[in-house]
């Protein structure tokens, strides 16, 4: 490990930093949703996996990748409101644990949906050509597709920060987080909040699911796992209500990974998930409420 | 309404020991849990001989796979049903059980080639069906112990359920990677086929009488205190660490227990069989019955004829991926439309015993209004 | 606290403005803003309100008095359509609301000052003030807003900071504007003065008054009964869910009733 030079050590930086903008997305995703809502949605999987396929139907159809992109990711915020609609909105007075259930079976039921309807085997994805091509910084070999995710994820921030801060519907949503019947009492439709909390995170799962994806080369019914996983140890680390904190925990998440990845001997490289895993759970012991401290809405006795 | 209810309690989150007060001769919990215990132990076992009887060549599998599951979905109903905390980690238990009891009772020779890196006294233990299962037992309850200190001691279920996961997935790295103890992501071969039928309702009639019992007993009733209001509950004395942590180390007890019927079953292993699908299972299962013991005993054995029914239509109208579609869809509905699960908060000998009170009662007593307001509710 | 006048009335009565699309009539209706009859409200399957008559009209301060636990909050939450209502009616402006969602009653004019004033304690007090205009008023919010700071200079010095961190009596007046952020015709305070030092209390009914001078209604549910009845037209008292006195503030002032009223002495 230590015969590391600078170029080889600033390569994995980059790596990190574009690992963590997608973790630090699906993150966001989920994080968004338990905000407003104090629940953990577990289909969040599948609106990755369904920008995915729709990126592969928008490609057939043979739609720029100009356009690919945008409505892809505008799939993936138009299929969460989906899933609220059939899933969340009947049964909104229910207990924050029934919500996990109810998700995981709408999990299920997309996954399978998926495998039965559009294909159980793997498909190729491909990214348009642009996202091979590297370039060269002082001896490192940087990839134009990590430095798309980098900024794009930069960007995203830029902007969820803005909409947070100024727009009535930030505000609507940061008042639902913090106490929703108030937000009712103000006038502030339930409903309309919620529904924004969702399409939120679908338009976020829809941009990891370029990232991810493309990266990745390939879709299939499953693929939605592994994102979920990171998006739920992402916001749970942060702190589970706090949206910083998902977005922090991404990016520690990143460089936990990588960092173990180079660190341990080749012959132990398949165990670096079981102690990222691990620290992570050291993590939650150590500070349960999350790196950022606000499980604000977690606390809160009133929900939905 | 009967006796110990007269007292209007407004919300739903009471503790069901509220009828142990009005139960002149079941005010043991002792004899509860016995009661309990062998009114659900009877049920299964008539089930089972039935079934076996009754069925054929084609039935015994399911069958017998329902036994090897049902140790594993009454162990995550001890501890999911009591904590309030739904985990996703107790097939990892069941893995290690299998594993353990399946290195302690495959035979020396086999071991010699297949596990030629282990240590020596892997290798050289040759023990019986009982002698593997108590084995692969305490192992499984030791790895639980620590752990459980770090889900008792999470602040919110949520990412108690979600560290859970986690933990699945470190046990699936763990048993893929051990290759030297595991045989890796190959295939371990040569375990006896020691389970049978009767050992397996066995193991369920024990696993049944563990969780009523831990159920029913001052710790249980502790432990759902602190579901309904952690704050209350420890206002009165419940040790919610050390009760979630009982909890936890005997449901892992009790997967392990389902482990090792696996073991004996399907007379080999892989990491694979042990991940996310079968826990999607195991956690269904567990759910949909309702919070109870019986409840996991109904959800297991509901599931496991929808699951073999929609099987066949699966493979007869050749659609992969249909029977867990219908499955998931009706367990979505239910916890939409019914989230206490089929049975509810009740035992079956609670609802027997309640409704038998409540046909008795409409017969001799005519129950006087106790103020107006009730008067006037519809 | 200022007392200046300000140019015309412009909170609560939507008289001499531009009538907005969906919320006026060709005639305003004249009768009482809000009526309950025979109200009935439950938490589940315990009843609280076992049918309550409260009349206020246009322009009035009414308050509601009792005890602990009598169901005035509830009352309250039950308008605000927050509660369960079991029975009755509740009539605002002639209409009967039973079927709106608290947020369409606000949408026609009612706003709420809640127990506990509930401000949003993560969000700045310009945050707070901007979603007491909710969806609806943002195109107003610049002078509703001003004159929010014209009634509450100390808000206004205070704009950028936490609304957590305010004291409990600017929390009180940022609670206040928050829900004068949104036009009210009907203005319902629960209990403002609750947990206030006696100075701040004074400045919060001294508050209301002004309000009443700008032709905001309101609905007053309080505690301090001295004060209370010192800034009303009328009250009623409500007694186990049931309004067991009612008349001005005058009357129920008067020795002997209230004490009567409230703890039940001699009756019912």
């Amino acid at each position: 490990m230590l015969a590391y030079t600078f170029a080889e050590g600033m390569q994995q930086v980059v790596n990190a930093l574009a690992l963590g903008s997608v973790y630090a997305l699906l993150g966001l995703g989920v994080a968004a949703i338990f905000s407003v809502l104090g629940i953990v949605n577990f289909a969040h999987g599948e609106l990755v996996t369904v920008s995915g396929f729709s990126m592969l139907l928008f490609a057939t159809l043979g739609l720029p990748w100009l356009l690919i992109v945008p409505l892809a990711i505008l799939t993936g915020g138009l299929a969460a409101i989906a899933i609220e609609l059939v899933a969340f909105r009947p049964v909104r007075g229910a207990p924050v644990e029934t919500f996990l259930l109810t998700s995981l079976g709408v999990s299920i039921v997309i996954q399978n949906l998926l495998l039965m309807f559009v294909s159980p085997r793997p498909e190729d994805l491909h990214a348009p050509s642009w996202t091979d091509a590297t370039f060269r910084v002082g001896g490192v070999v940087v990839g134009w597709f990590d430095v798309a995710t980098i900024l794009t994820t930069f960007l995203i921030l830029i902007l969820l920060t803005t909409f947070f801060r100024r727009s009535i519907y930030g505000l609507a949503l940061r008042a639902a987080a913090e106490d929703f019947s108030m937000t009712r009492m103000v006038g502030l439709k339930a409903n309309s909040v919620i529904t924004l909390a969702f399409f939120l995170s679908g338009l976020l799962a829809g941009v990891a699911a370029f990232f991810y994806l493309g990266t990745l080369g390939q879709v299939e019914y499953d693929s939605g796992f592994n994102p979920l996983l990171k998006g739920f140890i992402a916001a749970v680390m942060g702190g589970l209500g706090s949206l910083s904190g998902a977005v922090v925990g991404g990016y520690v998440l990143a460089a936990m990974e990588i960092f173990f990845q180079v660190v341990l001997p080749s012959a132990n490289t398949p165990f670096e998930a079981a102690i990222v895993f691990g620290m992570v759970i050291l993590v939650l012991l150590l500070r349960p409420r999350g790196l950022s401290g606000g499980l604000s809405a977690a606390m809160k006795l009133e929900r939905v | 309404m009967s006796g110990a209810e007269s007292h209007a309690r407004p919300t739903n989150d009471v503790p069901d020991g509220s009828s142990a007060a009005s139960d002149g001769f079941l005010s043991s919990w002792v004899l509860r849990a016995t009661t309990g215990s062998f009114v659900l132990a009877a049920i299964l076992a008539v089930f089972v001989v039935v079934v076996n009887g009754v069925g054929s060549a084609v039935t015994q599998p399911v069958l017998i796979i329902f036994l090897v599951n049902l140790p594993v979905v009454v162990g995550l109903q001890t501890f999911s049903g009591n904590s309030g905390v739904i985990s996703f980690g107790h097939v990892a238990f069941m893995a290690i059980g299998a594993y353990t009891a399946a290195l302690m009772s495959t035979p020396v020779l086999v071991k010699q080639t297949e596990l030629a890196n282990a240590p020596a006294f892997i290798r050289n233990a040759h023990f019986g069906f009982v002698g593997s299962a108590l084995i692969a037992v305490a192992v499984t309850a030791c790895v639980a112990f620590p752990l459980g200190f770090v889900f008792a001691r999470l602040a919110h279920p949520a990412a108690a359920s979600i560290a859970s996961l986690g933990w699945l997935v470190i046990a699936q790295t763990i048993i893929a990677n051990w290759y030297s103890v595991t045989h890796g992501t190959a295939t371990f071969y040569g375990i006896p086929s020691y389970t049978t039928v009767w050992n397996a309702l066995l193991c369920g009639v024990i696993v049944i009488v563990a969780a009523m019992t831990f159920r029913r007993s001052p710790i249980g009733y502790g432990l759902r205190a602190t579901k309904s209001n952690p704050l209350v509950a420890r206002a009165i004395g419940v040790n919610m660490v050390r009760a979630r942590v009982a909890a936890w180390v005997l449901s892992a007890a009790l997967a392990a227990v389902g482990g090792v019927l696996y073991s004996g079953y399907l007379v080999s292993l892989a990491p694979s069989n042990f991940f996310f699908s079968l826990t999607v299972t195991i956690v269904v299962m567990a759910i949909i019955g309702g919070p109870t013991v019986s409840g996991a005993v109904v959800g297991a054995i509901v599931i496991s004829v929808l699951n073999e029914v929609l099987r066949r239509v699966e493979t007869a109208t050749s659609r992969p991926g249909l029977s867990t579609v219908v499955v998931a869809a009706i367990f979505t509905a239910l916890m939409m439309t019914r989230p206490e699960g089929l049975l509810g908060r009740w035992e079956l000998d609670e609802i027997a015993l309640r409704g038998l009170r409540r046909l008795i009662l409409s017969r001799t007593v005519r129950l006087a209004p106790r103020s107006r307001e009730e008067v006037d509710a519809p | 606290m200022s007392r200046s006048l300000l140019q015309g009335r412009f909170f609560g009565s939507q008289c001499d403005r531009a009538p907005r699309a969906a919320v006026s009539a060709a005639v305003p209706f004249d009768g009482p803003i809000l009526g309950a009859r025979a109200l009935e409200a439950r938490y589940g399957s315990v009843r609280v309100l076992h049918g309550v008559d409260v009349e206020v009209n246009r322009g009035e301060i009414v308050t509601l008095l009792g005890s602990n636990g009598v169901g005035k909050t509830t009352f309250i939450q039950t308008v605000m359509g927050m509660v369960t209502q079991s029975g009755g009616a509740i009539l605002y402006e002639g209409e009967d609301i039973r079927r709106l969602s608290p947020e369409a009653r606000v949408l026609k004019g009612l706003a709420i000052c809640p127990e506990g004033r509930r401000i949003f304690a993560n969000m700045t007090v310009e945050d707070n003030l901007r979603v007491g205009a909710g969806f609806h008023r943002q195109a107003e919010f610049e002078t509703n807003r001003a004159r929010v700071y014209e009634l509450f200079p100390k808000l206004k010095t205070l704009s950028v900071n936490a609304a957590g961190y305010l004291s409990g009596g600017e929390q009180q007046q940022l609670a206040v504007g928050r829900a004068l952020m949104s036009e009210p015709k009907l203005l319902l305070m629960d209990e403002p003065s609750l947990g206030l030092a006696p100075k701040i209390v004074q400045t919060i009914f001294e508050l209301i008054g002004v309000l009443r001078e700008q032709g905001v209604t309101i609905l007053l549910v309080e505690q301090n009964v001295r004060q209370a009845l010192r800034i009303a037209d009328r009250g009623y008292v409500l007694r186990n869910g049931r309004v067991v006195l009612a008349g001005t503030a005058e009357e129920l002032a008067a020795e002997g009733h209230l004490e009567t009223a409230y703890l039940g002495i001699g009756k019912d």
